[in-house]
């Protein structure tokens, strides 16, 4: 998959590493999403390397989008009582990768499997 | 338990992120830290959370600027668009950028005069620390000068980290003998502490010291001016000799270009005391022969060093009473002392002008602006309903006007260079520093800066607010024009107030420019010309030896065929201050009167065209002291001032401090007062003595003025070679000189007013002519209804009438206010004269008359029928 850009609506433009954060957080979950286990998800299930520090760009990106929402986790001993930045999907995030998902399969329609 | 910590060069790292982010992924860092040392051990972990974090940093900020180099593309595509639009609208734009680039040019040229003559630093280590002390005089009489004796107490001055001192330098100059024609260069006659208290190291070779001043030895520090002229800027010039006054003096060193103190165009230094006897014998405490300059330590400041000076000159007067009467240090910046506060005030004074003009230029840019944000107010109005914001709009207009600012700022710091050139060029007097006058990078930010901000900040509120689009906008009908554009009436109405500022500002000056120039000198300028002729010390080392050359050569000139009076005397142009006190026998305090004694020539009153008053005229045997006194001749201010209500032949007076036994004068005769200082200053005492100095002017009247001058340089030649060839001026220019600063200032600031006239009639003229297009339906309609001409004319007439008297009138008030700076620069014309203020407001008020003929007759020749069709 070697996606350029995704457009979805309002203008809103969702870039192909933008829309892996989004669905990896997704399916983490606001309990345990955060850079660095997004960062981890992608990896595991794609296959594909993302540096933490893109990940943190990637999620300013999204919450200026409005697609996510950050908020700061529970305080723990093993982090030096730093809180971690914890990673919430907004309804506008969820809309947007339900529309990148009903683009691609319009697109991908009745294709011959042989052909892609 | 401990609280784990990333490894030290990961957290200096991270100290560099954004607060915001830091707490949160020091955290991520240090989970992930724990994990690789579960894994592979303390020293691998180590290692990997460095690079970890290096690569973090890396890919963070590369990620971050990466995304605001691509907003500042996005904001570029703006600045096409606008550039785009200015190209469109070539007129206007080309219009705008001439009329910003010529009021940027004159802004920019002024300011670089300001820049490089006040306002930078002298060339000088810690140049702000430098000061003058001068002497002054409890009764006004301002002496030349410092005693040694005085100098010497005011050194001790706790604030003075150092101090240094010149001869006067208008005593200093020498003749370059040796060579095949001899020249007179400016000689700085000062101590070893001049040089290091300016902090000034010579480029080459070394500065004069302490041992040479002792010794009086023969050395000489070369100016760079003279070295590259002389020396060809050759470092072999160290140890060479140059042949002064017939003897011969060895080059120690060359000083930087900056240098060029005591005295502007100061060729050469030496020791003082190769011109004086000090420090062998003191002077009296009453002697005027010296400048000082001290550096402050660097707590010290202005005020401290007055009250230091204040408290020695106490100790003084009660030490020494006979010596030290009346007098006081005065302490000054250095930098006043070297441009002079005239010079300075004169320079703000035309800033102030030009800065007017400038901000009128931008004015009527600024109505050039609005007009064609009319002509765009339906494509604003599409852009504000598609969801433009206002700030957006206003933005967008801005930066257009910026744009051809910024276009006009260039144009003019490329029209600056030439008109510098004319405008230093033509300034008839020696302004100090005027040589370092250029496009200096403060001056050339300075335009690019303020140059650019400036008219679209002007010009702004009316731009956004006439063309902002409103409901009416629907209708197809220029908006914010209801006949009356309340921002643009705000510009067109400063327009005019400024205009009247600046008439009545130039009207004053010029009322005093023509008091000043027009009345009599009192002297007879008619045919004469006027030289320096100076005689090298060596050749004529005694007074009787001097006497004699000068009455033998002006014996000879007057025989000359053409040359009908020749005079004598120490200064035809007096450019030196008064100095002596006067005391008279039976009076205890000295007369309070600056006096200035003249050597002189028997025969100069006729030369000059002095009328004698009373008693006879100086003769060749008035050079001797006889038992009663010396004879001399006064001048009727000073007899009248000395000697009220009596006749002064006869009478004696001493110069000088009484007790220390100088010689008595005797007046044998009163000549008329004389205005050689010029009209706008007071007239001093003069006192004339029969006498000769090294250096006399020579005033020479002819009959045809080229052959008879050459007559007189070919007999001096003859007479002695080694004497400098002197150049002759007409008398009526040197004396045209001491208005000269007037002069310039007074047509600079016409110059301004002038213009800011023109440019308020055109934002007038085009206010109404605008007036009447947006009304022309309303105007077709009052026809259609029975309305006349007249009535149509007098209501356009009106409103440009009503403009003029709210402008003029804040005008005249702001003149009032502008009148109390003005006064300074005023000679026998009140800065409030009721007469300019009067021309001024009927002349601006005339012309803008003028100015509303074209629309009101627009506005007369309306045809209501195509008016009223024309309407949507």
């Amino acid at each position: 998959m070697s996606l350029k850009w995704v457009v979805v609506v309002d203008g809103v433009k969702l870039g192909e590493l933008e829309l892996l954060v989004v669905l990896a957080a997704l399916r983490l979950g606001e309990e345990r999403a955060s850079p660095v286990s997004i960062g981890a998800e992608i990896l595991e299930t794609s296959g594909r390397r993302v540096q933490r520090a893109t990940v943190y760009v990637l999620l300013k990106r999204l919450e200026e989008k409005g697609c996510v929402e950050t908020f700061l986790g529970e305080a723990l001993a093993e982090r030096g009582g730093r809180p971690p930045r914890m990673v919430r999907v907004t309804e506008e995030g969820r809309f947007a990768v339900r529309a990148v998902r009903r683009t691609l399969e319009a697109m991908w329609g009745d294709l011959d499997p042989e052909v892609v | 338990m401990q609280t784990p910590k990333l490894p030290g060069p990961a957290r200096v790292i991270l100290r560099l992120l954004p607060a915001d982010d830091r707490d949160v992924v020091y955290g991520d860092f240090l989970q992930s830290h724990a994990e690789h040392r579960r894994r592979s051990g303390k020293g691998a972990a180590w290692i990997r959370t460095c690079a970890d974090v290096v690569l973090f940093f890396a890919v963070f900020t590369w990620s971050t600027n990466v995304r605001s180099f691509l907003e500042v593309i996005g904001a570029l595509g703006e600045v096409r668009i606008a550039v785009r639009r200015l190209f469109r609208e070539r007129v206007s734009t080309a219009t705008s950028l001439l009329i910003l680039g010529f009021g940027m040019a004159v802004a920019t040229s002024v300011f670089s005069v300001l820049y490089a003559v006040v306002l930078s630093p002298l060339p000088f280590d810690a140049p702000d620390r430098l000061v003058v002390v001068w002497t002054g005089h409890a009764r006004e009489v301002a002496l030349d000068g410092n005693s040694y004796q005085n100098m010497a107490s005011w050194s001790e001055a706790p604030s003075l980290a150092e101090t240094g001192f010149f001869y006067r330098p208008e005593f200093t100059q020498r003749t370059v003998t040796g060579g095949s024609t001899p020249y007179r260069v400016q000689i700085g006659a000062v101590d070893a502490g001049f040089f290091s208290t300016l902090g000034v190291a010579p480029v080459l070779g070394r500065a004069i010291e302490p041992e040479d001043e002792l010794t009086r030895a023969p050395v000489v520090v070369l100016s760079h001016d003279f070295w590259l002229r002389v020396f060809g800027g050759d470092a072999s010039a160290i140890g060479a000799t140059i042949e002064l006054d017939g003897s011969m003096s060895s080059v120690i060193g060359v000083m930087p270009r900056e240098l060029s103190l005591p005295m502007a165009g100061t060729q050469l230094w030496e020791p003082h005391s190769r011109w004086t006897a000090y420090p062998d014998s003191l002077g009296p405490r009453t002697e005027d022969l010296f400048g000082m300059v001290g550096r402050l330590t660097p707590a010290a400041s202005l005020p401290t060093l007055r009250a230091e000076l204040a408290a020695i000159d106490r100790d003084l007067a009660s030490s020494y009473p006979a010596g030290f009467d009346g007098y006081t240090a005065v302490a000054g910046p250095l930098v006043d002392e070297v441009v002079g506060t005239d010079i300075r005030d004169s320079i703000w004074l035309i800033v102030a002008a030009a800065v007017a003009l400038f901000f009128s230029v931008s004015a009527n840019v600024g109505q050039l602006w609005t007009t064609r944000g009319l002509g765009r107010a339906h494509e604003l109005a599409v852009r504000s309903a598609l969801g433009a914001s206002r700030g957006r709009l206003g933005g967008m207009m801005f930066l257009e006007a910026a744009l051809l600012s910024l276009a006009a700022a260039v144009l003019a710091l490329s029209l600056a260079g030439p008109l510098l050139e004319v405008l230093v060029g033509r300034i008839p007097i020696r302004i100090p520093r005027i040589e370092e006058v250029g496009l200096q990078p403060p001056v050339v930010v300075f335009t690019l800066l303020v140059g650019t901000l400036t008219p679209p900040l002007v010009a702004l509120v009316p731009m956004v607010r006439a063309s902002f689009p409103r409901l009416v906008v629907a209708s197809g009908r220029a908006p914010g024009l209801g006949g009356r554009g309340g921002a643009r009436t705000v510009l067109a109405v400063s327009q005019l107030g400024l205009a009247t500022v600046l008439v009545v500002t130039g009207s004053v000056l010029v009322r005093s420019l023509d008091r000043a120039a027009t009345g009599d000198r009192g002297v007879d300028t008619e045919g004469a010309w006027v030289a320096r002729v100076t005689l090298p010390s060596e050749g004529y080392p005694t007074s009787e030896e001097r006497w004699r050359f000068f009455n033998g050569f002006a014996g000879e000139v007057g025989a000359l065929n053409g040359v009908q009076d020749v005079a004598v005397l120490s200064d035809f142009v007096i450019r030196r201050h008064a100095a002596a006190e006067l005391h008279v026998p039976d009076r205890d305090s000295p007369a309070d009167i600056a006096v200035m004694a003249d050597a002189v020539l028997p025969g100069f009153e006729d030369a000059l065209g002095l009328r004698l008053v009373s008693g006879r005229a100086l003769t060749t045997d008035d050079r001797w002291r006889t038992g009663n006194g010396w004879p001399v001749a006064v001048n009727r201010t000073l007899a009248e001032r000395v000697w009220p209500g009596q006749d002064a032949v006869g009478q004696e007076f001493m110069l000088g401090s009484r007790r220390e036994g100088k010689p008595w004068f005797r007046v044998v005769g009163v000549v008329e007062d004389d205005r050689r200082r010029g009209l706008d200053r007071a007239t001093w005492g003069h006192m004339y003595h029969v006498l000769v100095n090294d250096g006399m002017d020579i005033v020479v009247r002819t009959e045809s003025e080229a052959a008879s001058l050459r007559l007189v340089i070919d007999r001096l030649r003859s007479i002695d070679p080694t004497i400098a060839s002197p150049v002759f001026v007409p008398a009526a220019e040197l004396l045209d000189e001491t208005i000269a600063l007037r002069r310039t200032l007074t047509w600079l600031v016409s110059f301004a007013g002038l213009s800011t006239v023109a440019l308020a009639l055109l934002g007038v003229f085009g206010l109404l002519t605008e007036g009447v297009a947006a009304r022309r339906s309303e105007i077709g309609l009052r026809v259609a209804l029975g309305a006349g001409r007249r009535a149509i004319v007098l209501s356009v007439l009106r409103r440009g009438m009503v403009l003029t008297a709210v402008g003029v009138g804040v005008g005249l008030v702001g003149a009032m206010g502008t009148g109390l700076i003005v006064r300074e620069f005023t000679f026998e014309t009140s800065a409030w004269d009721p007469l300019s203020m009067l021309a001024t407001a009927v002349t601006i008020g005339a012309l803008v008359a003028v100015a509303t003929v074209v629309p009101a007759h627009r506005a007369a020749t309306i045809d209501p029928v195509r008016a009223i069709q024309a309407e949507p």
